[in-house]
């Protein structure tokens, strides 16, 4: 769609046509690995819930036996939707930088594009929990004054990208201030 | 004016000693009162009461001393060569709290009853900074206080205009504020009690229902252990129980007085006063606040009013500071009863320039839909757990409740529907919304954090998005709107943000 053909904005003494447009920007996809860690941790608290069952399963007393079958099936859907959301997840976010911001998009289920302009960035950080050391990947970590909601923390990037990126940030925060 | 130096490290006000030991009195007696109650209603023999006594005395000794070296120990000055604001205290560890004065936001002063009796304020250091996010000085006399929270926000608007260079007015500003600060006020609004009184009639009762029963609750849960007087307490309760109807009543006349007490405590003597380069909010019966607001800290701002009131020309104008947490409500200011004039005065300094709105952005007839169709999921349940048990309530009844509620829930979703806006202006968000209370929120651009678009997969074929607008002082959000529609709104906007050079805060 054409902004141009927007009636709207004619008033506006910006051509705003010509405006830069995000919506173009080629985004970056999140690592492959950040998928076998979100998989993990799925597969981890799907395991605890299995236990949890099998154990009230052999304590229980027969007639319950119908109620923890439906409850193992319910869970084991909802496991199954889980390891197709993050599949979905980690295909669908992506980010980038330009110039002026960053921008960063995330969900399947509900996609979320957020864009936070360097000028308005209160620090960056790079995260890596335990997991992220064995996998070999790192977290960015945006932060704005304008609350948890637009923050911005981006999963799954290589570690030397991760730095490569923080610094670029950092530098870019360090002109405008 | 005597001249005060704050450069060296001071204590507070002597009188400060009465205020820290009746604050300690008090807390004290905050969390024995439970214990004096158990003694004055058992029957207790000497020996246990000679002991009680003692350890009475005992405790009123220990927050003496703990009292007097606090106060001792308190002490605060200006660091002008560091360029900030230091603060020491503690009584066993020594606190040493440093503020840099680019962090500082506000100084404001506060006063509780005691504070009023003995004639001193406090004064509270807001930052923007995470952690601490305030420090208060809690006895000041008021010259003391006036004097050292100007030369704190003198100090705070010196290093904003190092970084802010496009204020080259503002030495001259500071010249002839120090030889005139404090002259007369610009304009100025005095809300009255009778005004207040009538704010609280036309206000929400149902909020004072609530603060009633949870009160009723927490005070049956602390007397539950005392058989005699939860005995005591439960009779009204059956008493009560007969007559639902009267007790419905009851409830909301006592929540109608409650709300009016509590609009009258908390906004009680509220006075506006401009002056050159703040505009002083002063209001509160138990705890008299002082608020010197400045137009260029405000991140966002709302005015309210119900038809009632608006019938009554009484507006409600609330103002976001930045915060650093979630909790945006707290960093709110709440300024009630103002006339329309008395609005736009107010937002007249705040935004110099007239508010011109180049066009509005509508939402879709989808969320009329989807606000329609969220609301027939009860009716639908409810339906089909009377037709199962079909013998509980008549068709007929059925069909003229749900067609009632039906009505409703149209008419109040499209009221809603209809009074959802965006406007937008060259330097200004400004949303409209509300069915029984009005609402605008006026978002200067410049002030805009981060922007969000949101999609749910199920509106990707529709080309539906939600828009988050992130300040400061509190998101944004405006539903369902078409992308085609906003994408070059938020071009504009991020175009905006970032060939910005001025300072959001």
């Amino acid at each position: 769609m054409d902004p141009i053909s927007t009636p709207q904005f004619s008033n506006f003494e910006v051509d705003v046509a010509a405006l830069p447009r995000y919506e173009e920007v080629e985004l970056h996809p999140i690592s492959k690995k950040y998928l076998v860690k979100l998989q993990v941790g799925t597969t981890i608290s799907f395991l605890f819930f299995a236990v949890g069952l099998i154990v009230a399963y052999k304590l229980s007393s027969p007639e319950f036996h119908n109620y923890i079958i439906w409850a193992g099936l319910f869970i084991l859907l909802i496991f199954g939707w889980t390891i197709f959301n993050n599949l979905m997840y980690v295909k669908k976010s992506g980010y980038a930088l330009r110039e002026q911001d960053i921008i960063f998009k995330r969900g399947f289920l509900f996609e979320r594009i957020t864009v936070v302009p360097f000028n308005r960035i209160q620090h960056v950080s790079v995260e890596r929990s335990f997991l992220d050391k064995m996998l070999k990947i790192s977290t960015v970590k945006v932060f704005t004054a304008g609350g948890s909601g637009s923050d911005v923390s981006v999963p799954g990037i290589k570690p030397q990208t991760a730095i490569s990126v923080k610094e670029e940030i950092s530098g870019r925060i360090y002109n405008h201030a | 004016m005597p001249n005060y130096n704050f450069t060296e490290p001071q204590r507070q006000s002597g009188v400060g000693l009465v205020l820290i030991f009746a604050t300690s009195l008090y807390h004290i007696a905050r969390n024995l009162w439970v214990v004096v109650f158990y003694f004055a209603f058992k029957e207790v023999d000497q020996r246990t009461l000679l002991l009680a006594g003692a350890g009475f005395i005992l405790i009123l000794l220990i927050s003496l001393g703990y009292s007097i070296k606090y106060f001792l120990n308190f002490k605060f000055h200006i660091d002008e060569k560091n360029e900030e604001f230091v603060l020491q205290k503690g009584v066993f560890s020594t606190d040493v709290i440093n503020i840099p004065f680019q962090k500082i936001q506000q100084v404001n002063f506060r006063r509780n009853i005691l504070q009023r009796v003995i004639g001193v304020y406090s004064v509270v250091v807001e930052t923007a900074g995470s952690q601490d996010k305030e420090v208060e000085i809690k006895a000041l006399s008021e010259e003391r206080a006036n004097a050292l929270a100007d030369l704190l926000m003198a100090h705070a608007e010196e290093e904003r205009a190092v970084v802010q260079e496009e204020d080259t007015n503002l030495e001259v500003g500071e010249e002839n504020k120090s030889s005139t600060s404090k002259v007369l006020p610009e304009w100025e609004h005095k809300v009255s009690l009778l005004t207040l009184i009538k704010l609280g009639l036309t206000s929400n009762y149902l909020r004072g229902v609530g603060i009633i029963i949870a009160f009723y609750f927490t005070l049956r849960e602390q007397f539950m252990f005392n058989d005699e007087l939860s005995a005591q307490l439960q009779e009204p309760q059956v008493y009560w129980a007969q007559g639902k109807f009267m007790l419905i009543i009851f409830l909301l006349i006592v929540g109608m007085v409650f709300t009016v007490g509590e609009t009258v405590i908390k906004y009680f003597g509220l006075h506006l006063q401009k002056f050159r380069d703040t505009l002083q909010v002063e209001m509160g019966l138990r705890n008299n606040t002082k608020v010197n607001l400045r137009a260029s800290r405000i991140q966002l701002l709302q005015v309210l009013t119900n038809p009632i009131q608006k019938a009554m020309r009484l507006y409600q104008v609330k103002i976001s500071l930045a915060s650093s947490e979630n909790d945006l409500e707290k960093n709110q200011i709440k300024i009630v009863g103002l006339p329309p004039d008395v609005v736009s005065q107010v937002k007249e300094y705040f935004y110099k320039n007239r508010i011109q709105e180049e066009f509005t952005i509508l939402p879709s007839k989808f969320l009329l839909l989807k606000k329609i169709s969220r609301g027939l999921i009860p009716l639908l349940v409810v339906g089909g757990l009377l037709l199962y048990y079909v013998e509980m309530i008549t068709v007929y009844w059925f069909l003229s409740i749900s067609a009632a509620y039906l009505l409703l829930l149209v008419f109040y979703n499209f009221l809603y529907y209809r009074n959802l806006k965006l406007g937008v202006s060259k330097e200004f968000l400004i949303r409209y919304s509300g069915v029984w209370i009005k609402k605008e929120q006026y978002l200067e651009i410049f002030r805009l954090q981060a922007i969000s678009v949101s999609q749910p997969i199920w509106y990707k074929r529709r080309g539906l998005v939600y828009l988050t607008f992130h300040s400061a002082g509190g998101d944004i959000q405006f539903p369902i709107v078409r992308k085609d529609e906003i994408q070059a709104l938020k071009n504009y906007l991020l175009y905006k943000i970032e060939s910005t050079e001025k300072h959001w805060m």
